[in-house]
């Protein structure tokens, strides 16, 4: 068992590797919402697929695998992303359910697990947001106002080279970040300042006066990307229900009801560091060994507030490290002998981002009234399992 | 004496005429030689052909706006706020696109009629600034 583990975690690994190798050689970094998102959020809801290898270091290791519905469907059936399409389905993305076999320190099977959790409010999905594509659309209103003006000037020209190059150019000044004005022909020039008083575009003619070297196109992405990164602090609120049966019997020796709340602090979106609320809620029934039979009447509430610092890179503020502190409390209703009825730890998780798609949480518990220190490795891959082209990142 | 008669005379007649061509539109014959203007609005030709915009938002939402010009005029203007097929029925060689919106996913822009840039033109998640010269 523990040769097929190695096996599984190397293969995952390659095949993140190979994949990430590629993407690399062919563009620069593709940043999607999807890679804007920071790990905390990842592990509270996934978008797609995610494989995880939970305490690796401990006696009850865990492997799950995490999807939703609507993922598996569009795997099956691209046509399903079509905005059409896409909206009905809103209730199926905001499913999420998961399957684990828990292995003992030998690697072997321990029980199986499974649960479901549902996004209550889910206000970072920007895919279904008509409202952050009225942001977006007025975070470049002058230049959305002054684009159909030039393609005017442009229809104007009578010499038809003339006039297909200078539309090249007009395109590439509005998408291609390497081009800047001074690049473009005088005449095309000439028509960006006047129609720009046409339009009032104030903040456009300032800026080709101030540098003449400006590059639109960048100015335009990184409006878009502010408005897409104060999106990744919305509220998400989940809930959820899991269960674990027994190793030799289908029967639930573990239910847990679940709650999580993520909620990010940042307004100025360019800030290396963002901070993000996470409180976790969990009641827990599960089986009384010390009676005879199989029950669920042994009870635990959990509670976790904690913040997230999360560390992006200042220009595609796309987050690499995480660290979260939290407080938890515990309460047990019929505590075993080496149990306190109520417990209190403080709670250290790292997350460090090794591979686009793969996180790797380093979990540290410290109880302050027995002073113990437990700690935790984990890996979580999250997986799209679709063509990365067909969600539309790539930039 | 009689100059100034003829003159006087033939003033009256140029006032009459003057105020005919206000009052009365030209006759046919008169219309068919004029030479044409340029118009300012959009008219059906001979040569003019329909063009279909096909417009195709794909995991996520968008809008977007496509504005025909032709010699520098508007002559034509449509929105949409999901996937859709743009109607433009009166395109010529050397009109223009201005394609104008934002989407949360990928878009695809597909034109019927021959343009530069030529189409299928898939555009990344983000702002969409487009412009196309009809071929």
């Amino acid at each position: 068992m523990k040769n097929i583990l190695c096996f599984i975690t190397t293969a995952l690994l390659f095949c993140t590797l190979e994949n990430s190798a590629l993407a690399q050689a062919k563009k620069p970094l593709p940043l999607t919402a999807d890679s804007l998102a920071t790990g905390n959020y990842k592990d509270v809801f996934k978008s797609f697929f995610q494989v995880a290898l939970d305490r690796l270091t401990s006696n009850n290791k865990d492997i799950q695998f995490t999807s939703n519905p609507f993922a598996i469907m569009a795997r099956a059936d691209t046509s399903l992303l079509i905005d059409t399409s896409y909206l009905k389905y809103k209730a199926l993305r905001n499913l999420n359910f998961a399957f684990s076999a828990k292995l003992d320190s030998s690697y072997k099977f321990n029980g199986f697990s499974s649960g479901i959790t549902y996004a209550i409010i889910n206000r970072r999905d920007i895919t279904v947001s008509q409202y952050f594509l009225s942001e977006a659309y007025r975070a470049n209103d002058e230049f959305n106002k002054v684009f159909p003006h030039l393609t005017a000037f442009v229809t104007g020209i009578t010499d038809a080279d003339k006039k297909i190059k200078l539309n090249d150019q007009l395109n590439a000044f509005f998408f291609d970040s390497t081009t800047s004005f001074k690049d473009l022909d005088p005449d095309l020039q000439n028509a960006i300042r006047e129609k720009a008083k046409v339009v009032q575009a104030n903040h456009l003619l300032t800026l080709i006066k101030n540098d003449p070297k400006l590059k639109l196109a960048k100015l335009i992405r990184a409006n878009y990307d502010s408005v897409r990164t104060n999106f990744q602090n919305r509220l998400l609120l989940t809930a959820g229900i899991s269960d674990t049966t027994y190793k030799d019997k289908f029967m639930f020796s573990n239910v847990v009801l679940t709650t999580n709340l993520v909620k990010g602090f940042t307004r100025q979106p360019n800030r290396v560091v963002g901070l993000e609320l996470n409180i976790k809620g969990a009641y827990q029934f599960l089986d009384d060994t010390l009676t005879g039979g199989r029950d669920l009447k042994r009870q635990a509430l959990n509670f976790e507030s904690g913040i997230n610092m999360v560390i992006k890179t200042r220009r595609t503020q796309y987050p690499w490290a995480e660290f979260k502190l939290s407080g938890n409390y515990t309460y047990i209703n019929k505590p075993y002998a080496s149990e306190r009825r109520d417990s209190v730890t403080i709670n250290g998780t790292l997350r460090i981002r090794i591979l686009d798609d793969i996180w790797i949480p380093i979990e540290i518990k410290y109880d302050p009234k027995s002073g113990n220190v437990f700690g935790f490795l984990n890996i979580r891959a999250n997986l799209k399992g679709i063509k990365k082209g067909a969600f539309g990142g790539s930039q | 004496m009689a100059k100034a008669k003829k003159g006087a005379r033939r003033k009256p007649a140029t006032k009459k005429a003057a105020s005919k061509s206000s009052r009365k539109p030209a006759s046919r014959s008169t219309r068919k030689k004029a030479a044409r203007p340029i118009s300012m609005v959009a008219e059906l030709r001979p040569e003019t052909k329909t063009a279909i915009v096909n417009v195709t938002f794909i995991a996520g939402v968008g809008q977007l706006t496509a504005s025909l010009f032709r010699n520098g005029v508007l002559i034509n203007m449509q929105s949409i706020s999901n996937s859709a097929d743009i109607i433009l029925s009166d395109v010529l060689p050397g009109d223009g696109l201005a394609v104008v919106g934002v989407s949360s996913g990928k878009t695809e822009i597909r034109i019927s009629v021959p343009t530069s840039p030529k189409t299928l033109d898939t555009r990344p998640a983000g702002p969409i600034h487009r412009s196309y010269i009809i071929l």
